[in-house]
């Protein structure tokens, strides 16, 4: 693709993705709706923050990633959760997890 | 800047180095894809959406049409909608004027982050808190994206898989925090089950899915 043709497509796709972004902000049924569906809006936020983990967990670049890296990450998340349990932390508790995966995964050699 | 702006940046922070790593990626996709270095700043400017951005370079690595470039990752980026329409409940009184400026920063961080601020009840003003949460991620992305420019493929593995591991532990914590009753628990496990298998058979869609159909199907049961 040509400079001229990037621009027109990133400028076409923004325009798309703000339509949906700002329509519910601005268009008063929309608005009304969110009212109206919050208990169902807020399962789907919960929903979407635990896919986001076990996405996370289990997936690479789209394809099922069940090898050793899983059992480091899981390693991760345990520490962070324990952490989190004993000191009520969420920054200390995500160094420590995160922390803990990258020293793993380096002694383990992967 | 008030202080609840400052909140939102705290808790955006914990964020950040997964939208780092993740547009650390973007760049480099975009080196592949031939896409010119600008134009891939452009397009984190622009569309601030790492599915949509990776989806329309892999559109164009297979030569396709501007069209199709445009409508993947107007499709990729469907999600955005219910989120917004989430966060319509959060900002009741801010004047239209503003949100049509601030809705463009809407993002799966920006909105569950506020969202779970929303549940603890405080007195923050939670557009100022997604304001300070949407400074520091698009800040993040923004540099993550010169960064995957620059430096290539060149990036330390290790770093890269530290780094990506920020934000689903930070979610972790949230809801192991805040998720309170047997069907908020149920839309977790739904959302935890069901993405990977969901996002293996339609990928990109998977998580989408799975969060309607769970939202779906509670509040049915709820009734």
């Amino acid at each position: 693709m040509t400079n001229l043709e990037w621009l027109l497509a990133t400028t076409g796709a923004a325009a798309g993705t703000y339509v949906l972004r700002a329509a519910p902000f601005l268009w008063a049924p929309l608005r009304r709706a969110g009212q109206r569906y919050v208990r169902f809006l807020t399962y789907v936020s919960f929903a979407i923050a635990a896919g986001i983990v076990s996405k996370a967990l289990t997936l690479d670049a789209g394809r099922l990633a069940l090898g050793p890296e899983i059992y480091i990450k899981l390693i991760g998340l345990a520490v962070a959760l324990g952490c989190y349990r004993w000191l009520r932390n969420i920054p200390l508790a995500l160094f420590a997890g995160a922390g803990c995966a990258v020293a793993a995964k380096w002694l383990a050699g992967l | 800047m008030s202080g609840d702006i400052t909140k939102g940046i705290k808790a955006g922070s914990s964020a950040a180095p997964t939208f780092v790593a993740i547009f650390i990626g973007v760049g480099i996709a975009a080196g592949v894809a031939g896409v010119p270095a600008l134009a891939a700043v452009y397009s984190t400017l622009a569309v601030f959406a790492a599915p949509a951005q990776f989806a329309m370079f892999d559109v164009a690595v297979q030569e396709g049409v501007l069209l199709q470039v445009v409508s993947v990752a107007v499709l990729v980026n469907l999600r955005f909608f219910v989120m917004s329409l989430t966060l319509t409940n959060f900002f009741p009184h801010v004047p239209r004027s503003r949100l049509v400026f601030w809705a463009q920063f809407v993002s799966a961080s920006s909105y569950l982050l506020t969202f779970f601020e929303s549940r603890r009840q405080s007195s923050v003003d939670l557009f100022d808190f997604f304001r300070g949460v949407v400074i520091m991620t698009f800040l993040a992305a923004l540099v993550g994206t010169v960064v995957g420019i620059s430096i290539g493929a060149g990036l330390p593995a290790l770093f890269a898989f530290g780094a990506t591991l920020f934000l689903p532990i930070y979610f972790s914590l949230l809801l192991l925090g805040e998720t309170k009753g047997r069907f908020e628990l149920l839309a977790v496990l739904i959302g935890l089950l069901l993405t990977p298998p969901l996002e293996l058979l339609l990928p990109g869609w998977g998580l989408f899915i799975a969060a309607i159909g769970a939202g779906a199907v509670i509040a049915v049961v709820e009734r």
